[in-house]
């Protein structure tokens, strides 16, 4: 029988690519005896899913920082292109 | 953020008009990424410059945002492969112990997870729980961060993360073993609770 921080490990292997045969029921045997395991794999697996809707959807995370490139940025960046226009 | 038309029209032929119409934009898609201004700035110059070099190559098919917006991702995993080449991970100790934290000494989680109740497709929409899980990020070590942001938000293959950052699928593992578990703790406290 594998122990919890086990099992977490191969709840987030499992979500890179299958298990062996042999993780993949050590895996499963734990998940059915242990609720908070159960839990996190579920919760693990939605998250997933979430992220990867969100991958494709208009508006992609991480983009919340409200910041603001400086005037300065700007009048390099509008220089740079100018330059490259000619 | 919101008032950029969604507009399918030819990139406008005066490039400097992107600075003001789509810089800030793409500043905060890089900053969310990359966590440092100066980099985040460097990665928006490269990609306005690259834009204008390629105009030809912009299809009409997608938005003119979208179109910079790939192009900047392409930006930003050069970064990476910089950066991490640079300066290799050598020790993941750190996030080997941090992953030991959530258990207790019988190995069971410290905090017993609850059920997360959400509708998909509204939390999809709701920018609080995007800043949410934003802030969430930030308390992760930056190379497991990293890793989690290239696979998860980016959508990479685990093979490419590996060779951006310049790390063994074993460390990989790890990286992503640790954040998975703190973001799930993190996002539980402040959002499923
Ligand atoms: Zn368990």
């Amino acid at each position: 029988m594998i122990n919890c921080k086990e099992a977490s490990r191969l709840i987030s292997e499992q979500l890179e690519h299958p298990l062996s045969t042999h993780k993949r029921i050590l895996l499963k045997m734990h998940l059915f005896l242990c609720k908070a395991c159960a839990q996190v794999a579920k919760q693990l697996s939605s998250l997933n899913e979430l992220l990867s809707k969100k991958a494709k959807s208009e508006e992609p995370p991480l983009t919340s920082c409200n910041s603001h490139l400086s005037d300065e940025a700007k009048q390099r960046m509008k220089d740079q292109l100018k330059k490259n226009k000619t | 953020m919101s008032q950029l038309s969604q507009n399918t029209e030819k990139p406008s032929l005066n490039p400097e008009q992107w600075v003001d119409k789509y810089g800030d934009y793409l500043y905060n898609f890089a900053l969310g990424r990359l966590r440092n201004s100066t980099n985040a700035e460097n990665a928006v110059q490269e990609t306005l410059l690259a834009a204008f070099q390629s105009i030809n190559s912009f299809s009409g098919k997608s938005t003119e945002r979208t179109w910079l917006i790939g192009i900047l991702k392409h930006k930003i995993i050069d970064h990476f492969r910089k950066n991490y080449r640079e300066k290799p991970v050598t020790d993941i100790t750190g996030d080997e112990q941090a992953i030991d934290q959530f258990f207790d000494r019988t190995t069971h989680l410290k905090n017993s997870p609850k059920s997360w109740e959400f509708n998909p497709s509204q939390l999809l929409e709701n920018k609080e729980f995007w800043g949410t899980f934003q802030n969430c990020l930030t308390k992760l070590s930056s190379n497991a961060r990293d890793a989690f942001v290239l696979r998860e938000v980016e959508k990479l293959d685990g093979k490419e993360v590996c060779k951006t950052l310049n790390i063994s699928s074993s460390n990989f593992w790890v990286l992503l073993h640790r954040a998975r578990l703190q973001l799930r703790e993190c996002l539980e406290e402040n959002w499923f609770k």
